[in-house]
């Protein structure tokens, strides 16, 4: 939607084409850059687009009263999982954002963002100017680098006070949330939410092969490494043959044991810098005692040495799934009621428990957790109609359509229970109709609204009658894993979570990215490489190519960036007290 | 006054024409909008691009993007790499549909001959993720046909689709098995517009069909692959992105990135569009110059060139 200011400008342009009598091919560049124009002016400062919207609803107001402003339209993001049913139509359009254009305030086009693949889609839209207005990532790292290719909009406080007073409010009530996402330049660019920290990565065990096999709960690297190898080899299963795997490299399971020894140098989040004494300093003991870990695993044959191909973890949940491995990293484990499901339909006699991550020499840590206040969202630079997007924001935030999203429509998909919170009346109909738009919700702040049902009361506090038998039994799990998860003597081994990270400057940032790639492949090549290439020369190459890629100018900003601001950053131990866990 | 009556004429030949111009024209617009006009696009190598500020208001930075891919230190491992694909690609794929097709010239049953042809073509319709996906179930060291195989002779199991020995063999073979019949294509209409009273006058001569094979078949289609050399030359700086990406991983990049890969990394994981339009360009540039050159060289001998 134009305001008429664009409007105007757009057929100034035109009538400016016409009299030139320009041929068509050339025009319709020329057209495009007229839109160009007409966005930066957007982009250039959140005030002037915020002067320009403002014009714009008291034309439109003319003689009439406040209230007849009209309706804004605009562009979402959702990811798009590939898990809606065939019957619910598209991840684009289907009863929620049906619901959502029916009940807001703007009409919103949802544009599919593949979860798994969203970055290469969003640089694809971007590119070709056609990205959703607001978007919705939780890659802190990519909505970095929009900020720094600006292509992100700042956020006025007019603006927000206007279109969006409700989120102002809570901003104004959790000055974190503004400071979180408050960029470089000292303006507001991220929108997101006060939540819980509640576990995510969860390290599962199967306790029925431990008993079968007399063994204990693995405690520390080294018995866990036992634990795996028998598992391996002593037919766990009692099957007769030898099917078993002991543990995964891959994905997740993966992740746990870099985590185990406090190495931040994943497949996904690379960022090997450590507080010690007082400095934020680059570590690579850890990342040298995780890899030999994970080579001295690999050559004993304890996991399926196909990893590499098996990048998202789909073939070792798919193991785990079928009764064929023993210690499994779940994503979201708690959540992952069909993964649970399977198994035990598969494999009745299944027995798993959440196990701590094992003592290593570097100490002791938990595994992802969830962000507690979190960004999750951001306004694109060329979004026409800033206000309009800001008005959907404000709908989103409120309690009821956070609800509806979270459980469906009252009297047909939950009702209330004594103390007022929802209660699903049908859980095989709500996993039907409601298992597919959770993304929708990404900026939801029904942990603050409504503490009583959601968060972690709620979480602790399952109510098993609503749930689904498997449901019920993954809640139980997730009581015990609360515990040994979320508690700040197992702490994250992150300087601090990747929400709260500083922005680094741009040629840092890409000489960052490719020089910690190329030393993934390397730690890569040394735990598949066997008796040719050792650990040892995987360090000396590692750092040799950190050199070669200037990374010592990456080591000084992280040093520098420290030195200032400790004081003030959120650091992994003040996370532990920032909202009600 | 010659520059009026050559005005004239070129007038009264148009008025003539008209209607094949008339003809010509959605051709001619097709082109100019879907082929030059985003040739502008390339503009883009020599700015700082960001889709926030446009084509227009990005700015200037001149050769930067260049001089940093020639000082990057991954440079000549993807020049290398890329070069090393297609040379091989040359000398193991290309031969193949010629003399695939050789010998289904030969083959005098018209049906068997047809049925062959349908069941070579077939794999060309196979898309790369279903292929990568069959190689994987062959190749894994995880119970895969080739590894069991290997096993049981008493051999050393080998990690095909983890290591940089088999790299480019692996792609290579996939080309082949892929590709290789639907390349016979273009030759057999070659050889279908070979006269067949030359080889009854050979035969008459007391040629056998070894000799008719190579004083007559080899002749007529020598144009036909001087001319898909010369394309393939254009061609050597590309490989098709998608089946590389499908073959790539942490310890096969430093043989398998090639500049194709690279510019999705760079452009559409890193979100660096300028840089990776001025690999791009620069790709497209090499590509440009081997096919002048070889076309160069093609007219030197005496064959017909591309233009």
């Amino acid at each position: 939607m134009l305001t008429p200011i664009q409007m105007r400008t757009k057929t100034k342009w035109k009538r400016t084409l016409v009299a030139s009598g320009l041929v068509a091919g050339l025009s319709s560049i020329l057209i495009v850059a007229g839109c160009a124009s007409d966005t930066e002016g957007n982009a250039g400062s959140g005030k002037e687009g915020d002067a320009s919207h403002t014009e714009a609803a008291s034309n439109q107001q003319g003689a009439s009263e406040e209230s007849t402003k009209a309706r804004g339209s605009i562009s979402v993001a959702i990811y798009d999982r590939g898990n809606i049913p065939a019957d619910e139509g598209t991840i684009e359009n289907n009863r929620w954002t049906r619901y959502m254009n029916e009940n807001g305030p703007v009409d919103v086009k949802y544009v599919a963002i593949p979860r798994f693949d969203s970055i290469a889609k969003y640089n694809t839209l971007f590119a070709s100017s056609s990205a959703p207005d607001l978007i919705f990532e939780y890659d802190s790292n990519y909505r970095d680098q929009l900020y720094q290719q600006k292509q992100l909009l700042p956020i006025d406080d007019e603006l927000l006070k206007t279109y969006a007073p409700d989120y102002y409010d809570y901003l104004e009530q959790y000055p974190l949330m503004r400071k979180i996402g408050t960029k470089e330049d000292g303006q507001l660019y991220e929108l997101g939410a006060v939540g819980t920290m509640l576990p995510n990565h969860v390290l599962f065990i199967r306790k029925d092969w431990l008993d079968a096999l007399h063994l204990p709960i693995p405690q520390t690297t080294e018995e866990l490494f036992q634990t795996a190898k028998a598992f391996a080899e002593q037919d766990p299963d009692g099957n007769g043959k030898d099917d078993t795997y002991g543990f995964s490299l891959s994905f997740v399971s993966g992740m746990m044991l870099d985590y185990m020894f406090g190495n931040v140098f994943t497949i996904y989040e690379k960022y090997p810098w450590y507080i010690q004494e007082d400095e934020l300093v680059h570590d690579w003991e850890r990342s040298a005692a995780a890899v030999s870990y994970k080579k001295r695993i690999y050559d004993e044959g304890l996991v399926d040495k196909d990893f590499l191909t098996d990048t998202k973890g789909e073939k070792a949940k798919q193991d785990w799934v079928n009764g064929k491995l023993g210690i499994y990293g779940a994503n979201g484990g708690f959540n992952d009621v069909t993964m649970y499901e399977a198994l035990m339909n598969v494999n009745p006699d299944a027995e798993i428990v959440p196990i701590a991550l094992p003592e290593s020499e570097f100490g002791q840590f938990s595994p992802a957790l969830t962000t507690p206040i979190r960004k999750t969202a951001a306004i694109n630079a060329s979004a026409k109609d800033p206000g309009a997007v800001l008005e959907y924001v404000n709908f989103l935030i409120q309690p009821e359509t956070t609800t509806t999203l979270s459980f469906g429509i009252e009297g047909e998909h939950f009702e209330r229970k004594e103390n007022g919170c929802p209660i699903a009346i049908n859980p095989e109909k709500r996993k039907q109709e409601m298992g597919y738009q959770g993304d929708m919700n990404m900026l939801n702040w029904r942990d603050v609204q409504n503490p009583e049902c959601f968060g972690v009361t709620a979480y602790l506090n399952p109510d098993m009658s609503s749930l689904s038998e498997a449901a019920a039994g993954l809640a139980k799990l997730r009581v015990d894993g609360y515990a040994l998860y979320v508690n700040k003597e197992t702490p994250l081994p992150l300087y601090t979570m990747m929400d709260y990270m500083p922005s680094m400057p741009q040629d840092l940032q890409m000489l960052n990215t490719n020089a910690l790639n190329a030393i993934q492949d390397i730690w890569v090549k040394a735990i598949i490489g066997g008796t040719s290439y050792t650990v040892d020369q995987a360090v000396a190459d590692a750092k040799a190519a950190w050199d070669r890629a200037g990374g010592e100018r990456v080591d000084d900003w992280y040093k520098q960036w420290y030195q200032e601001n400790k004081e003030t950053a959120i650091l992994t131990e003040d996370i532990y007290s920032l909202t009600g866990n | 006054m010659q520059h009026v009556s050559t005005l004239r004429r070129w007038q009264r030949q148009v008025r003539r024409d008209r209607w094949l111009y008339l003809m010509l024209l959605p051709g001619v617009i097709y082109f100019l909008i879907y082929k030059y006009l985003p040739m502008w696009g390339v503009v883009i190598s020599f700015q700082n691009y960001s889709p926030g500020l446009g084509l227009f208001q990005s700015e200037w930075v001149g050769l930067k993007h260049f001089e940093r891919l020639f000082s990057e230190p991954t440079f000549w491992m993807l020049f290398r790499n890329t070069i090393l694909l297609s040379v091989y690609q040359l000398i193991f794929f290309f031969p193949i549909p010629i003399v695939l097709a050789l010998m289904l010239n030969e083959l005098t049953q018209q049906a068997f001959k047809r049925f062959v042809q349908t069941v070579i073509y077939i794999p060309h319709f196979v898309s790369w993720v279903v292929i990568a996906g069959i190689s994987y179930l062959f190749l894994t060291p995880e119970g895969g046909f080739v590894n069991e195989l290997l096993g049981l002779l008493g051999q050393d199991k080998v990690n095909f689709l983890m290591s940089t020995e088999w790299f480019r063999t692996l792609q290579v073979t996939q080309v082949i098995w892929k590709e290789a019949g639907w390349g016979t294509i273009i030759f057999l209409a070659a050889l279908a517009g070979v006269d067949t009273q030359l080889y009854e006058a050979a035969r008459i001569d007391g040629a056998n069909r070894w000799r008719q094979l190579w004083h007559i078949t080899l002749p007529a289609l020598r144009s036909t692959i001087v001319i898909l050399f010369i394309l393939r030359m254009g061609d050597i700086m590309e490989q098709g992105v998608e089946h590389i990406l499908l073959l790539l991983n942490a310890v096969n990049r430093e043989v398998g990135e090639v500049f194709d890969t690279y510019v999705y990394t760079v452009g559409l994981l890193q979100g660096n569009f300028s840089y990776s339009a001025a690999v791009g360009l620069f790709k497209s540039l090499v590509g440009l110059i081997l096919v002048v050159a070889a076309n160069y060289l093609a007219k030197k001998s005496g064959e017909e060139g591309v233009f």
